[in-house]
């Protein structure tokens, strides 16, 4: 059986005939089968998350002052504001301490990034807010004011942690551990980073990030994906704070649906996509 | 490009996991620590609420006690510079709280929060449930000299309502909270707020509810030393 398993491991193509368990051995070991192709590059790529939360932990010990509900929210964004810019700045000096890449943007790829993202975006969206409404379990609407005056600094949260995820670790991690790894880890790690700004619906963007990391490698550049969670950051900062949150399960549900839907349409239009900006 | 080894692979997941527990950590803990000055910050936009906070450094000594449910603790500290009874909830009533409401709520709480005894917030409900005599036994306990209520009805006073929290205070108390508050969802003029909190049939024997609905249950040992349109400060009679 070990052996057996070993052989498969190694096999570069899936079996055309033979017996069923073989399949079934096949796409076991394959799917579960994980390389390190670049250990300096894994271990970069988690050097970047480890500064980034690491300074995000730091930056909960600062006690934010206390002012009115309006001011609040954007306190709460400055301080991990800085802290995510001061997560690039470290990561700069580690990379040119170890002539390291630094941020791998893709920017000669930008026109493909950008149309790839916005459509996974408003697909995303669309598909979620259609559920919402079909099934009526969640809606989005009714912002609290006092947010707008949030949406410049949450914008800029977008744009910094994209940066970080996007343009940094995950390009890192597909290089060092490949593409499936990459995605699984940037995504998740980097989806947290809804937790640190208190929106009331963390879950609901991981299907997102996953979508969004895995434009980002498919692309070659991050500069898109960073622009989709900016705005994803920036619209859905309304709503954090609020008295009357979306719920929690249902748009989860809801988000992972239309993940699942947005994501195969992206890989459809890719080589078209492709072919146009080139 | 040759794969790493197997040393390389275990050393590299050890290292994921760690990061990954850290990273959820970290934003557990921010989260937490966004949502904790929310009812401060609160207080700052509701005038009335906040002049019955500052009201306490006025109106009573420096080292006044005073006895509230735990939700009002933190903003007698804070705006009212005075000693609260309790100023956090106990770790078994962590679902009467709002951000007990959800899984990631309750876990930030469990890691991060400060709790009172459970005893002492029973015995805070014990008494605000207990006719007044009892009442008083529990208060002198923990020295208290002073007690603030929220009368007022949600859509006054933003959620600083002692009767929208009387029917948890109850059920902590070990009591049914409508034998002592009706709730009526209809509302009974158009423009009212609702649901509206009306006394029930054994609301004369909690001492909460004497002092909010203080002209159908005049209090006995209490003194009311300040009202606005949202709150009360009594001074406590001891006999």
């Amino acid at each position: 059986m070990q052996s057996l398993k070993r052989m498969l491991g190694y096999c570069p193509h899936p079996p055309l005939e033979g017996s069923p368990e073989q399949g079934v051995f096949y796409y076991e070991t394959h799917w579960l089968k994980t390389e390190i192709w670049d250990f300096a590059s894994s271990l970069d790529g988690l050097v970047g998350f480890t500064i980034l939360y690491g300074l995000l932990f730091l930056a909960s010990l600062i006690a934010l002052p206390v002012v009115g509900t309006a001011e609040e929210y954007q306190l709460i964004l400055l301080r991990v504001a800085s802290a995510i810019s001061l997560t690039i700045a470290l990561l700069y000096l580690y990379s040119k301490s170890r002539s390291t890449s630094f941020l791998s943007l893709g920017r000669s790829r930008l026109m493909l990034s950008l149309a790839e993202s916005l459509i996974a975006l408003i697909a995303w969206a669309v598909l979620l807010i259609f559920f919402g409404a079909i099934s009526g379990s969640y809606y989005l609407g009714g912002s609290a004011p006092g947010h707008w005056s949030a949406l410049p600094i949450s914008l800029l949260v977008g744009l910094l942690g994209g940066l970080t995820v996007y343009g940094y670790s995950a390009p890192k991690f597909e290089k060092g551990m490949g593409t499936l790894l990459a995605i699984i880890l940037s995504s998740t790690i980097g989806a947290l980073l809804f937790f640190a700004v208190s929106m009331n619906y963390p879950f609901v963007f991981l299907p997102m990030s996953v979508l969004m990391v895995y434009v980002s490698l498919q692309t070659g550049s991050a500069i898109g994906p960073i622009v989709a969670t900016s705005l994803l950051f920036a619209f859905f900062s309304l709503w954090s704070f609020s008295p009357f949150p979306v719920g929690f399960l249902q748009p989860t549900y809801g988000s992972i649906f239309a993940a699942i839907l947005s994501g195969p349409l992206v890989a459809l239009i890719h080589p078209r996509l492709a072919g146009i900006t080139q | 490009m040759r794969p790493g080894s197997l040393s390389q692979k275990a050393l590299l997941g050890s290292l994921i996991t760690l990061v990954l527990l850290f990273s959820v950590l970290s934003a557990l803990k921010l989260d937490y620590d966004n949502h904790n000055p929310e009812v401060l910050n609160a207080i700052g936009d509701n005038p009335g609420v906040l002049a019955a906070f500052q009201k306490l450094q006025d109106l009573t000594p420096q080292n006044a006690i005073i006895f509230a449910w735990w939700d009002y603790g933190t903003a007698i500290q804070h705006y009212g510079l005075r000693t609260a009874v309790v100023a956090y909830p106990s770790s078994d009533i962590i679902n009467s709280t709002g951000m007990g409401q959800t899984v990631q709520g309750r876990l930030e709480l469990q890691l991060f929060g400060r709790f009172e005894s459970s005893q002492k917030i029973h015995d805070v409900a014990r008494a605000f449930l207990s006719p007044e005599n009892e009442a008083l036994t529990i208060m002198k306990q923990y020295g208290a000299s002073y007690v603030l209520v929220f009368y007022a009805d949600v859509c006054k006073s933003g959620g600083f309502s002692d009767t929208a929290k009387f029917p948890w205070i109850a059920r902590i108390a070990g009591e049914n909270f409508s034998n002592y508050l009706t709730i009526s969802s209809q509302s009974s003029q158009q423009g009212s707020c609702y649901p509206q909190y009306l006394p029930g049939p054994d609301a004369g024997n909690s001492t909460m509810l004497r002092l909010v609905f203080n002209s159908q249950f005049p209090p006995q040992h209490f003194n009311k030393i300040f009202e606005n349109d949202v709150a009360r400060i009594y001074q406590i009679n001891y006999p």
